[in-house]
């Protein structure tokens, strides 16, 4: 079954012959048909372009061209990132009707590789919200529990990837928006290092914290897919100039001596009793493999990220969400008297979450809350980043959940957005700080997948694909759940 | 604590309009909202330097040259307010 199959497989599968970038999108599209019914991940896909696109791969082989690391492999898009010519709305109702007008760097560098853009997958609107359920079109449910959420912001992206929609998709990540919904749906999620992936193309929430990443069922899909996506680009004026290898290549690398960093234990009070029991094993299995385990003191990042984060992301979405003024892009509003009016009446089509942010962020950054609020966060996030960095001198990963909790009923937070917020606690240190994260699967608990959270140094991604790598050679968990049995 | 009036003040910012009942709602949630980021008056942050990025990098500088993006049209024509290659918009200053 070709669906089955991760990136990889369909990769060496298309570039050897044995199948037709064609068929594995006709397969994907088909079984995409039914199970998306169940799932509803995806806002759009154009199965006219995504063939025309497949059947290029083919013609490239049939004249003897190379294929590229992922050749036939179909690549779904979050729906905040550019892929010419399809919608891209953000879920949000401010976006309909839009279509991009250029591919993202992301979307670009999957094409080169001759990889298949996918359609665009669900999140919360303009990627706030910690569930999808801020998505202004449709509830995506988690491929585990149709009566749970997918997690969020790229609740699509994630679901899709388990659901077995497709090996691969992207995500984006201000503060978990790519790694709790991967622990929800039981993938592998990366939030790569703040300027590793080009984030030109990518609609932006918070400049300082966004980063693109990958979702895969596996280390070795994950490492593929960064492969692709990372590097220098000209167009985003803060991605880095630091080298690239094959994330790759040190997959099979002993982890034996690896210095593992762990919070103290009260930093766990609040959390569920089935991610701190997931933890230790978590612990043991690498323990067993050779990890060393160290306490180490990181007291401002458990206790102030994400009271800086709600003061740092709030502000930076009130002056990006400004461009949504109505003329430019997005929704219709009839005959306007004014220029007031078309503010007023466009931006009436955004949700309550993002209203709430783009007021809290605006209250911050008033006069007489600008040094008590928003200079303080940024002065309590240098705090953070020290501290990271003093960590990172004893150990070389530092292992913490993921989310507090595993997958939650849908609607059963929705009426309280601070405790909606809690969900991003051990998410937001990483992005305050700018350094990759992942997370991988490790359990499952009552018939949901637990996730756990590497953080890691600056660049260092590779280390982070390394253990998770290595920890999959241990321990088997179900990967996928098809929706067609 | 957010007053009626803040959140009016900070609507009136965002330009957002709100009706009679979101109002008290969103002061509600504001209000929840700022009490939890408020804990951060706690932390001592004197003669501590702001992080405003986390990347340590200077600016990438490249030659001011022009070049067609070759998008300009696509990008007027997108908007419902395009009239030939600009777009056209009610009077601004009265």
């Amino acid at each position: 079954m070709i669906i089955e199959k991760d990136a990889f497989a369909i990769a060496n599968a298309v570039k050897n012959g044995e199948i037709k970038a064609e068929d594995v999108a006709r397969k994907f599209l088909n079984y995409v048909k039914s199970a998306d019914k169940k799932v509803e991940a995806f806002n759009s896909l154009d199965e006219e372009r995504i063939i025309k696109a497949a059947i290029e791969v083919d013609k490239k082989r049939d004249r003897g061209e190379e294929l590229g690391e992922l050749a036939g492999v179909p690549f779904i898009i979050k729906d905040n990132i550019m892929s010419e010519g399809e919608p891209v709305t953000c879920s949000s109702k401010m976006m309909l009707g839009y279509k991009a007008i250029y591919d993202a760097t992301v979307v670009k560098k999957i094409r080169s590789a001759d990889g298949i853009p996918f359609g665009k997958a669900n999140m919360d609107e303009f990627a706030m919200g910690s569930s999808t359920e801020n998505s202004a079109f449709r509830m995506t449910k988690n491929p585990w529990d149709f009566s749970r959420v997918p997690g969020g912001s790229s609740g699509g992206s994630a679901a899709s990837v388990a659901a077995l929609m497709s090996p691969l998709s992207l995500g984006s990540d201000t503060g978990g928006s790519i790694r709790q919904p991967s622990a929800f749906c039981g993938v592998v999620g990366l939030k790569p290092t703040y300027g590793r992936v080009s984030r030109y193309g990518l609609v932006s929430f918070g400049s300082s914290l966004d980063q693109i990443g990958p979702i895969g069922r596996n280390a070795r899909d994950t490492a593929l897919a960064m492969n692709v996506i990372s590097g220098y680009d000209q167009k985003d004026s803060t991605s880095a100039k630091t080298g690239v290898s094959d994330f790759t290549l040190s997959l099979d690398n002993d982890i034996k001596g690896l210095r593992v960093g762990l919070l103290e234990d009260h930093m766990l009070d609040g959390t569920d009793s089935s991610i701190v029991s997931a933890l230790n094993k978590t612990k043991e299995i690498l323990k067993d493999m050779g990890a060393v385990f160290k306490k180490v003191c990181l007291n401002n990042i458990s206790l102030s990220s994400l009271e800086a984060y709600y003061v740092i992301s709030p502000a930076e979405v009130s002056s990006n969400l400004s461009r949504f003024d109505g003329l430019k892009y997005g929704a219709k509003v009839g005959s306007p008297k004014s220029v007031e009016d078309i503010y007023l009446n466009s931006r009436e089509h955004m949700g309550d979450e993002v209203k709430r942010r783009v007021m809290i962020g605006n209250y911050v950054l008033s006069a007489g809350h600008y040094d008590s609020h928003y200079k303080k966060a940024y002065q309590v996030r240098r705090i953070i980043f020290d501290e990271f960095k003093a960590a990172f001198e004893d150990v070389d990963v530092v292992l913490l959940p993921t989310s507090p909790t595993t997958a939650f009923k849908i609607g059963e937070n929705t009426g309280d957005p601070v405790k909606m917020y809690l969900s991003d606690l051990y998410t937001t240190p990483a992005n305050l700080a700018g350094i990759p994260a992942l997370s991988f699967p490790v359990d499952f608990h009552d018939n949901l997948p637990v996730g756990m959270q590497l953080i890691g140094r600056s660049f260092d991604e590779a280390l982070l694909l390394n253990i998770v790598s290595q920890f999959e050679k241990r321990v088997s968990l179900p990967k996928f759940r098809r929706m067609d049995v | 604590m957010i007053t009626k009036e803040d959140v009016l003040k900070v609507a009136r910012l965002s330009k957002f309009k709100l009706k009679e009942e979101e109002i008290e709602m969103f002061r509600e949630q504001l209000n929840n909202i700022i009490k939890v980021v408020e804990q951060l008056k706690s932390i001592n942050t004197k003669d501590v330097e702001p992080l405003y990025s986390p990347l340590e990098v200077s600016n990438h500088f490249r030659q001011d040259v022009v070049k067609d993006c070759e998008i300009s049209e696509d990008i007027i024509k997108s908007s419902e307010y395009s009239r030939g290659n600009v777009i056209v918009t009610p009077k601004v200053v009265g």
